[in-house]
């Protein structure tokens, strides 16, 4: 498939651990009409998988529950092969980190 | 979103469990979630519930992070708010997705065979597009930037000509004599600035040959007039047109570029024109061509212009331009009343020479484009109709074919094919059309609007900056795209409503009543539009004609011209300057190939045509009063001009050798001068005595010649009357020779001859009389031209589009036709049937058609010559034409209507 430049950020901030739609939108940047439907379009493609949380995970945490987005094994490869492509992913990242901590990675049910 | 197993079904329960947060005082919250909760209704259905529990438990979620961290600012909530908005983009998104599953292989291939197996619906639908947007493109991209796109001079909307008219004589637009210039300057309250040009040249000597640079000398302000700055440098000063200052000049950039190479350190120094240092003082930009001063060849130099005194009351020599600009708060047409009324003084001071003349304001937008705008107009037109024909064509092919498939997707649609299947591969295949169509279109507004550059004719400003306007592409592009989707879509519509009762009658019933009625519209819109073409481009055919027959005069075949101008200190005597033409012409004699050479002053159809107007009287008839004097214009000539030009003598004796200086003074005529001034007398011997360069100068009238359209074939020819050039010495003529051969390949050794006599003399002008003529004939031609082919254009459309709908509802009819045979229906009756058809339709396009042409060819007026627009010989030979392409169009289906087969006919059911 292709991969655009803000694809392959979403795929990147994936990777670091941001696993919320609003979570990535904080980590890369990007507005929501555009963060939705590459999460969309690369749910469609097998490269995240996507699930809702438990309801224990959510009630332990004192909020309500939220859709989780985790890379798969190709969604991996594709952002491997594309960080080459495009250098200042590395910085990007790092940099958003400080706005905003990932939240925990929650127990899968 | 495929996998949404898991999905919480409550539509807000789980996310307000345990959030603990208090929400009610929050609008940025409420308006958020109310927003996404209103956007959800463009989700598909089967996923929408989960979707907005996503997007309400980031909401929230979020609103708990600011609540907890304290980062509940307005900023945050406003962030918040923006981040709602963006589900729009979300949900649209899903909407297009579900609706084109994006796998649209399967589509695009079954599309291209079904295109493959309709060759000529794809070939004749794409190529009309082509047409109608290559075309359409083409021409407004010169409309355009000629027309519509602001002139490069500062306010240009205050910037006016101004010109002297005829109000007794033909109402002609001419140059204006410095006097009037002075006094319009002196007493027009109008204005904030007025300027005068006057046309000017200069010799240059530092090229390969003696080199006349066209120049324009102008007075002070000129350039804040028009509103120009130098692209380096400066423009003239106030002082600098001051007798003893004035030794400065501009440069235009082509002269800049040509001469100087572009040289930037080239300001400020000094270059030799007319033997004298000049300072050039700065370079004018590139898109300056104001198409001041004769035919608007580019001036080369622009120098100030001093006044010298007798030009304060010269006012019978019109030669120079004007230009004003307006006073902020004065109009057009409040200028022009001034100026009426100032005309209407200047008249009663100066009698002679005022009355039966006013001053004409002409806008400068007019003044530059005017010869072409009309001509621009009436394409831009053309070109609307033709996009206006290729759509309806193509929504006419596209109608007639989902007709023809009504029963394949019956078909399919009955073996299990969904709605939105269908309607997605109608859409496919219209896109594929469209993109051909626009493909070819592309390419054909490219080469067209390189075409209609190079085939322009010369001296229009801005042509060469004419290039393919990206906006008039995408709107052509977007409404023939929109057309193919819009009528390829159709017959899905038509079908799914049919259900499985549409296979039961797909055989018969091909078509519903209301896109059989909407073709015949279509196709009578189109013959009228065609014949609103053809009759246009029919009136210009007719013009041009008239233009061509008009006899010039003169036979222009092998001759060719060279004007030279001989003043300056070498010649400052008429002596000195009959030597140089009488030894110029003796060696031009001795050329080979050169059949005869003589001199006139006033050449016909050339630039610089040299026009006195001079106020004479007859001998034996009463000396009338100054401003009751008759006027006629003065040439001097040798005999051999008449014989070069073959000029006919119509009486009395040609000029001869004995009509030397120290002979006595004799003239020649021309017929329109007998006519006017002796009507039933004849004039051979009669004495007459003109007024001319201060002095009388008195002759006899020794014979009559032909007259000669001065100002080009379309002029009226004028009074002249011809003096010898022996008795009357003149600085400005040219040399006219007969060749043998090619006139063209003479010019260069007529050029040496002049070089052998005075090797710094420059050469004005060179030309053969073919050349001229034929710029002359280029605006016209170039009208014709185009809307000659965009009435082909529009003529073959019609014709398919006539052919299609006859052809489509003959084999509609196959049953009935088939049926008529079998109870003994003719070959006769049934092709009478068909072409009735065709002949009614083509009927109704061409009343509607003559209608509209009629309204419409009056704003073609501009162009005609000869001809009224409501010329009935074009109106009927266009009718009888697009009556004839109905009946050939319609004849093919008749004759495949005879040869049905009655039993293969019933048994189409």
């Amino acid at each position: 498939m292709k991969l655009t430049y803000p694809t392959t950020l979403v795929l990147q901030a994936l990777a670091h651990r941001y696993h919320y739609g609003f979570d990535i939108m904080d980590a890369t940047g990007l507005p929501s009409g555009t963060v939705y439907p590459i999460l969309r379009r690369i749910d469609r493609e097998a490269l995240v998988s996507s699930r809702w949380e438990s309801e224990t995970e959510a009630h332990r945490a004192q909020r309500p529950l939220r859709r989780y987005y985790e890379l798969t094994a190709a969604g991996e490869r594709l952002l491997a092969e594309s960080l080459s492509r495009y250098r200042a992913l590395h910085e990007i990242v790092p940099r958003a980190r400080r706005k905003i901590r990932p939240t925990r990675r929650p127990v899968t049910p | 979103m495929n996998r949404e197993s898991g999905a919480p079904n409550q539509e807000s329960g789980i996310g307000n469990r345990g959030s603990g947060i208090s929400d009610s005082t929050s609008t940025a919250l409420r308006l958020s979630l109310a927003f996404v909760r209103v956007v959800s209704v463009l989700v598909p259905s089967s996923m929408r519930v989960a979707w907005r529990e996503e997007w309400h438990s980031e909401i929230r979620h979020r609103w708990h992070w600011m609540v907890e961290s304290g980062a509940l600012t307005r900023r945050s909530r406003l962030d918040l708010l923006r981040r709602s908005m963006g589900s729009v983009v979300d949900a649209s998104w899903l909407r297009v997705l579900a609706t084109f599953d994006l796998n649209l292989t399967q589509e695009v291939r079954y599309a291209f065979r079904s295109l493959r197996r309709a060759p000529t619906l794809t070939i004749v639908a794409s190529s009309v597009l082509a047409l109608g947007i290559g075309a359409g493109t083409a021409v407004f991209s010169v409309v355009d930037t000629l027309v519509l796109r602001p002139l490069p001079y500062s306010e240009p909307d205050r910037i006016v000509t101004i010109w002297q008219q005829r109000t007794d004589a033909d109402n002609a637009i001419g140059d204006v004599a410095p006097g009037n210039f002075l006094d319009w300057r002196e007493q027009a309250t109008s204005f904030d600035v007025v300027a005068g040009v006057e046309p000017w040249s200069f010799d240059y000597l530092g090229t390969s040959e003696p080199r006349s640079l066209l120049a324009a000398a102008v007075t002070e302000g000129f350039f804040r007039t028009v509103g120009v700055q130098p692209l380096m440098g400066r423009t003239f000063r106030p002082e600098e047109h001051q007798e003893g200052q004035s030794n400065v000049v501009l440069l235009s950039y082509g002269c800049w570029q040509r001469y100087f190479g572009g040289d930037r350190e080239l300001i400020g120094r000094s270059v030799i024109l007319d033997g004298e240092p000049r300072t050039v003082v700065g370079v004018l930009p590139p898109d300056f061509q104001p198409r001041l001063l004769q035919g608007g060849r580019e001036r080369e130099v622009w120098a100030p212009n001093v006044i010298r005194p007798y030009e304060r009351e010269e006012r019978g020599s019109a030669y120079w331009n004007v230009v004003a600009r307006l006073r902020r708060d004065v109009s057009v047409e409040q200028a022009q009343r001034e100026m009426d009324a100032l005309s209407t003084r200047l008249a009663a001071a100066h009698p002679q020479t005022n009355s039966g003349m006013v001053a004409r304001l002409v806008s400068f937008r007019d003044h530059l484009i005017g010869s072409v705008r009309a001509a621009l107009l009436v394409l831009l037109s053309a070109v609307g109709l033709i996009l206006l024909m290729a759509c309806a064509n193509v929504a006419n092919m596209l109608l007639a074919r989902g007709a023809e498939r009504h029963r394949e997707l019956a078909v399919r649609s009955a073996l299990g094919a969904g709605r939105s299947r269908l309607i997605r591969q109608l859409f496919v295949e219209s896109l594929l059309l469209a993109l051909l169509g626009c493909g070819a279109g592309l390419a054909l507004a490219y080469w067209g609007t390189q075409a209609l550059v190079a085939l322009s004719p010369a001296g229009i400003p801005r042509m060469e900056q004419v290039g393919l306007d990206g906006r008039i592409l995408t709107f052509s592009v977007v409404v023939a795209a929109a057309t193919a989707l819009l009528f390829g879509l159709t017959p899905a519509t038509t079908c799914t409503r049919t259900d499985a009762g549409g296979l039961k009658d797909a055989g018969r019933s091909v078509g519903s009543g209301v896109s059989r009625r909407l073709r015949s519209v279509l196709v009578v819109a189109e013959v009228a539009i065609a014949m609103v073409l053809l009759v246009g481009a029919g009136l210009l055919l007719r013009s041009f004609a008239n233009v061509l027959r008009e006899d010039p005069g003169f036979t222009s075949s092998n001759v060719l011209a060279v004007q030279v101008f001989t003043y300056g200190p070498r010649y400052d005597t008429p002596e000195k300057q009959a030597v140089f033409y009488d030894q110029t012409l003796e060696r031009m004699r001795t050329l080979p190939g050169v059949r005869d050479v003589g001199l006139v002053s006033a050449m016909p159809f050339f630039d610089a045509n040299i026009n006195i107007d001079v106020g004479f009287w007859i001998e034996g008839r009463p000396k009338p009063s100054p401003d009751a004097m008759p006027s006629t214009f003065l040439t001097m000539v040798t005999a051999e001009y008449f014989r070069v030009m073959n000029i006919p003598l119509l009486g009395g004796r040609m000029l001869t050798d004995r009509d030397r200086a120290a002979g006595p003074a004799v003239v020649l005529i021309n017929e329109t001068m007998a006519s006017r001034f002796w009507s039933g007398e004849d004039p051979v011997g009669q004495r007459i005595t003109v007024d001319w360069d201060r002095e009388r100068r008195e002759a006899e009238i020794v014979g009559v010649v032909g007259h000669v359209r001065h100002e080009g074939p379309e002029s009226q020819p004028r009074p002249e009357v011809f003096f010898p050039h022996a008795q009357l010495p003149f600085g400005s003529m040219t040399f006219v020779a007969s060749t043998l051969g090619d006139p063209a390949s003479h010019i260069d050794a007529m050029k040496q001859q002049i070089w052998a006599v005075d090797p710094t003399l420059t050469v004005y002008d060179a030309a053969t009389l073919d050349q001229v003529t034929s710029a002359w004939l280029a605006p016209r031609r170039f009208s014709l031209f185009l809307l000659g082919a965009f009435a082909c254009i529009a003529f073959l459309i019609a014709a398919v589009g006539v052919y299609g709908v006859i052809s489509f509802s003959t084999a509609r009819r196959t049953r009935e036709i088939g049926v008529r045979i079998a109870v003994g229906a003719q070959a006769a009756d049934i092709r009478r049937l068909v072409l009735t058809e065709s002949v009614v339709l083509a009927a109704l396009g061409i009343g509607v058609g003559l209608a509209a042409a009629v309204a419409l060819t009056r704003f073609l007026r501009a162009l005609l010559f000869d001809v009224t627009p409501t010329d009935p010989l074009t109106l009927a030979v266009v009718s009888v034409l697009l009556l004839a392409v109905a009946v050939t169009a319609g004849y093919l289906p008749a004759r495949r209507a005879t040869r049905i087969d009655p039993l293969v006919a019933l048994r189409v059911e």
